[in-house]
């Protein structure tokens, strides 16, 4: 009898006109969006090896031994899962200006086309999560309220089949034919992208898209639960749309946009800026006290090259650590704050199912807020290795100078003390690689989402079951 | 008959049961979209006043330091540093005033450097989702209650059969067909209204439009072109309801085309515009300049290396030729920027969406305009800096001595002559004449889907 039901449920939906829309909407927006986006990746790949060649000229290029201090400029390598997931990260391409400890410049320019921020891309997560819930609710709408309104309901419940199994048919059959089109467009902009000789798809991302595919229909069949429940709490299908509508308004459009601003009035953290200005007034008043510790050293002992003084040295070396400290501390309870708004809003977020799918998939296509840590991380790492090369290159440079201020000689260089500082050779400076993390960690970071995910999935269907049998057929 | 039928139509619409969950809706949400932004408006003032206030502590310490020589040094060390103010109707429209930095240094031409503390001291989930101003919520919102409230007022009538009653009556259609619509629209309008009351007042209440009445009349316009938006998807539903027979028909053509209209079309138009229209990267277009600075610096260095009488004439003419093409270069570039941004906007305003957007961020200045009036206002700034740097050592200010410099005039310094950062601000009247084009547009969306209705619902079968 399943089977029945199911496949009655399959034809009346493959004949219908939200079916041909379904397919229409899904197959144009899917396949632009591969276009698109796959051909805004060409550009991007392209503009990324000229700025990679750019780069590293610029450093085998220096010669001067203080060409060092100016650090290095490094990009991140493409992620190929953009050409689906745009993420987080406003730019395809970037390049950071790295220097020794751990200082790290993302230059920044505001000349760029400024229509585009005023939009969202129209990218997989996109689709998924705004367009294509609003076409599972279009699909889910009417399964039982709109029987009943036509009297089919009543004739089929007329046979001796139980409920439970009329809805698990209904539910299957409607879900099929709604993933039908979506599945299908998403193999053709697949293969679209398989088009561009730029896109090439290691295992890793080959797992993770096929993730995103499993992680898209888990965030439908949520979706389109709902869409089952509301029908069968309502006995009129236009009463049935008019309350999913509100709903999907409150909980895809209002809910995880608002999350983070009301999650700052809950937690209020100061912005940047003012933190920057406190650690830099604690500085100042570093620099002040520093010196008026010098003064009254040099009082005391009534010498005046105090700083030579082993005793002195100790206890400014404990001052500074003091106010260094301080200056952490700063920095430190501004960061809990900020982390504790970040874990808030997505505590919040994460009533609407619309805000565990965009983070698993963001997180799944390495283009999220773990990547973005990741790489600041590997920049991190990038900047000691750095450090160690300059260090290791400057070391003729260095003692030079110990030797000539030990001398107690000029600090003037003639150009045959220079020449051996500027014929330096950097062809062997430390490369920076990246990679994004392996596809068992992007699973890892998504498990809580994709569980949330299957619990909205069961507690829509059991409250779906529930409403059903106590329907009134009639 | 005409008030009949706009009676009918109000107290049908009033009585249902999508009137109070879409009043109840809509009053949540512009209220609250409204009370969370101005309160992020209110830090953003908070924090701008905090800068100006550094600001105007420092000047009135120089301008108390007795002695001018100490008074020099401490401008000469000075870094000079401009915060931008925050708009007021940000409140509405955020539109790009997030993307722009609020502090901007003099020395950086244009380039901002985020270091790695600034990129993850956020919270990003900022980043993933889209702002839920009183634009968002008109723009997304508003336009999916009005096709609600309107899908099925005519093939819904046709259903239950009133519409054959009611054309029995001696009620010519057009009549008809406008009070359905005049109906319909003022009860979509009216808890919108309320709405936009309640948030006019709780802005004016937190003091967000004191100083000026320039705030209220923008607020005002935007509240009209709201007006305007609404109306043109209330007339797209009602072509649409005339146009089929059946309610399902009707909702799912009206979804089909709101995800066409809202979600799609002017979303996707950027990334069109960008295929259509590239423009290279700043990156690749300095790359480009570094290249031409490079060879005339190898041209010159090979000149000075020959030493030959009437050299420095040809290295001029090198550098001037250099800076011609560096020149090109960037006006290729500006060139190419400016193509690619109106494209994108004329693509996007194929979507009514889109003209609303534009023409109220334009009227609360958040526009794309912002991105141009904070690049003049900057470069102005920095030019300023510039110059009044180079003032102080060119205009016979100071002696130099090994124990510093000596100020000749004590009185040298005045506050007003240091560079400041002001931005443009357009008046309402060209904020007004600029978003104009989008407002006609808004306008030739509602009459022509009202024509097309009229035209439909003339030949639609009653029966």
């Amino acid at each position: 009898m399943l089977s029945h039901i199911i496949r009655k449920e399959l034809l009346d939906q493959l004949l219908s006109l939200r079916f041909a829309i379904a397919c229409v909407v899904c197959l144009v927006v899917l396949l632009l969006s591969s276009i698109v986006l796959t051909r805004d990746y060409r550009e991007a790949m392209s503009t990324y090896n000229m700025n990679k060649v750019m780069h590293r000229n610029d450093v085998t290029q220096r010669t001067g031994v203080q060409d060092l201090w100016q650090g290095v400029t490094v990009d991140r390598p493409l992620n190929v899962m953009n050409v689906l997931v745009r993420g987080i990260s406003a730019e395809l391409t970037e390049s950071v200006r790295v220097q020794n400890g751990n200082r790290m410049d993302f230059l920044e320019v505001y000349e760029q086309n400024p229509v585009v921020p005023l939009f969202p891309e129209v990218d997989f997560v996109f689709i998924s999560g705004i367009i294509m819930s609003l076409l599972a609710l279009a699909f889910s709408y009417d399964a039982i309220s709109g029987e009943r309104e036509s009297g089919v309901l009543k004739v089929v419940m007329s046979y001796s089949v139980p409920r439970d199994t009329l809805l698990l048919g209904k539910w299957i059959g409607g879900y099929l034919a709604l993933i039908a089109p979506f599945v299908m467009s998403f193999i053709a902009g697949l293969v679209v992208m398989a088009l561009f000789p730029e896109v090439e798809i290691g295992t890793d991302n080959f797992l993770s898209i096929f993730a995103l595919l499993l992680l898209a229909l888990l965030y439908l069949a949520a979706i389109y639960s709902l869409g089952v429940f509301v029908s069968c709490r309502t006995e009129i299908a236009s009463t049935s749309i008019t309350v999913l509508l509100l709903v999907w308004v409150v909980f895809i459009l209002a809910i995880p946009n608002m999350a983070p601003y009301f999650t700052g009035q809950l937690i209020p953290a100061p912005s940047r800026t003012s933190i920057d200005r406190g650690k830099l007034e604690v500085q100042q008043e570093t620099m002040r006290l520093r010196q008026k510790m010098m003064r009254d050293e040099q009082e005391r002992s009534g010498k005046e090259d105090v700083w030579n003084d082993e005793d002195f040295q100790e206890k400014l070396r404990i001052f500074h650590e003091e106010r260094e400290a301080e200056a952490q501390k700063i920095e430190d309870s501004f960061m809990a704050k900020i982390r504790a708004q970040t874990r808030w809003s997505t505590y919040i977020a994460r009533i609407s199912p619309l805000t565990s799918f965009n983070l698993a998939a963001l997180d799944l296509a390495a283009a999220g807020i773990n990547q973005e840590v990741h790489f600041v991380d590997a920049l991190q790492e990038y900047s000691s290795t750095w450090g160690s090369y300059s260090d290791e290159k400057s070391k003729a440079w260095q003692d030079f100078m110990k030797e000539r201020r030990s001398s107690g000689s000029r600090m003037m260089f003639t150009s045959a003390d220079m020449e051996q500082f500027n014929n330096m050779d950097y062809s062997d400076y430390p490369r920076f690689t990246f990679t994004y993390m392996p596809f068992k960690d992007r699973l890892q970071s998504v498990y809580k989402d994709v569980l949330l995910l299957g619990v909205w999935n069961v507690l829509f269907f059991m409250l779906a079951y529930l409403s059903f049998l106590r329907y009134d057929v009639r | 008959m005409f008030f009949l039928t706009i009676k009918k139509e109000i107290v049908h619409n009033i009585l249902s049961f999508r009137f109070i969950v879409t009043y109840a809706l809509l009053f949540c949400l512009v209220l609250l979209a409204i009370f969370l932004m101005t309160d992020e408006y209110g830090k953003r003032l908070e924090e701008y006043n905090r800068a100006v206030g550094k600001e105007r502590q420092w000047l009135e310490k120089v301008e108390n330091m007795e002695d001018p020589n100490e008074q020099f040094q401490e401008v000469q060390r000075a870094s000079f540093v401009g915060s931008r103010r925050p708009k007021n109707l940000s409140i509405l429209a955020r539109g790009l005033e997030g993307n722009l930095p609020t502090q901007v240094n003099a020395g950086s031409w244009g380039r901002f450097i985020q270091t790695s503390e600034d990129r993850l001291s956020k919270n990003m989930l900022f980043d993933i989702f889209q702002t839920p101003d009183f634009v968002y919520v008109i723009n997304i919102v508003m336009s999916l209650l009005a096709l609600l409230f309107v899908f099925d007022s005519v093939c819904g009538e046709k259903e239950q059969g009133t519409l054959k009653l009611l054309l029995s009556n001696s009620v010519p259609r057009d009549i008809v067909l406008i009070g359905k619509w005049i109906g319909g629209y003022l009860s979509v309008i009216a808890p919108f209204s309320v709405a936009a009351l309640g948030g006019f007042t709780y802005i004016y209440i937190s003091g967000n439009f004191v100083g000026s009445n320039d705030g209220i009349f923008r607020f005002f316009l935007i509240y009209l072109i709201s007006l305007l938006y609404i109306s043109a998807f209330f007339t797209l539903g009602l072509m649409i309801s005339t146009l089929t027979h059946r309610t399902s028909t009707a909702l799912l053509v009206a979804l089909l085309v709101w995800i066409c209209w809202i979600l799609v079309v002017p979303n996707l138009s950027p990334v069109l515009a960008r295929l259509i229209a590239p423009v290279p990267s700043r990156q690749v277009i300095d790359g480009e300049k570094q290249a031409i600075d490079k060879e005339t610096q190898l041209l010159i260095e090979g000149i000075n290396k020959r030493k030959v009488y009437g050299d420095e004439a040809e290295m001029e003419r090198i550098q001037s030729a250099a800076d011609k093409r560096k020149n090109k270069l960037e006006e290729f570039y500006q060139d190419r920027m400016r193509s690619q941004m109106s494209l994108s906007q004329n693509l996007a305003r194929v979507s009514p969406s889109a003209s609303f957007l534009f023409a109220t961020t334009r009227l609360a200045g958040t526009g794309p305009v912002l991105y141009r009036f904070f690049q003049q206002a900057q470069e102005k700034f920095s030019e300023a800096a510039q110059q009044f740097q180079r003032s102080m050592y060119t205009q016979d200010l100071v002696e130099w001595s090994p124990q510093g410099p000596k100020v000749k005039d004590p009185d040298w310094f005045k506050a007003d002559n240091l560079p400041h950062f002001e931005m443009f601000e357009e008046r309402i009247g060209d904020s007004f004449n600029e978003a104009l084009f989008d407002i006609l547009l808004l306008v030739i969306y509602n009459v022509l889907f009202f024509m097309l209705s009229y035209t439909f619902f003339l030949r639609y079968d009653a029966t």
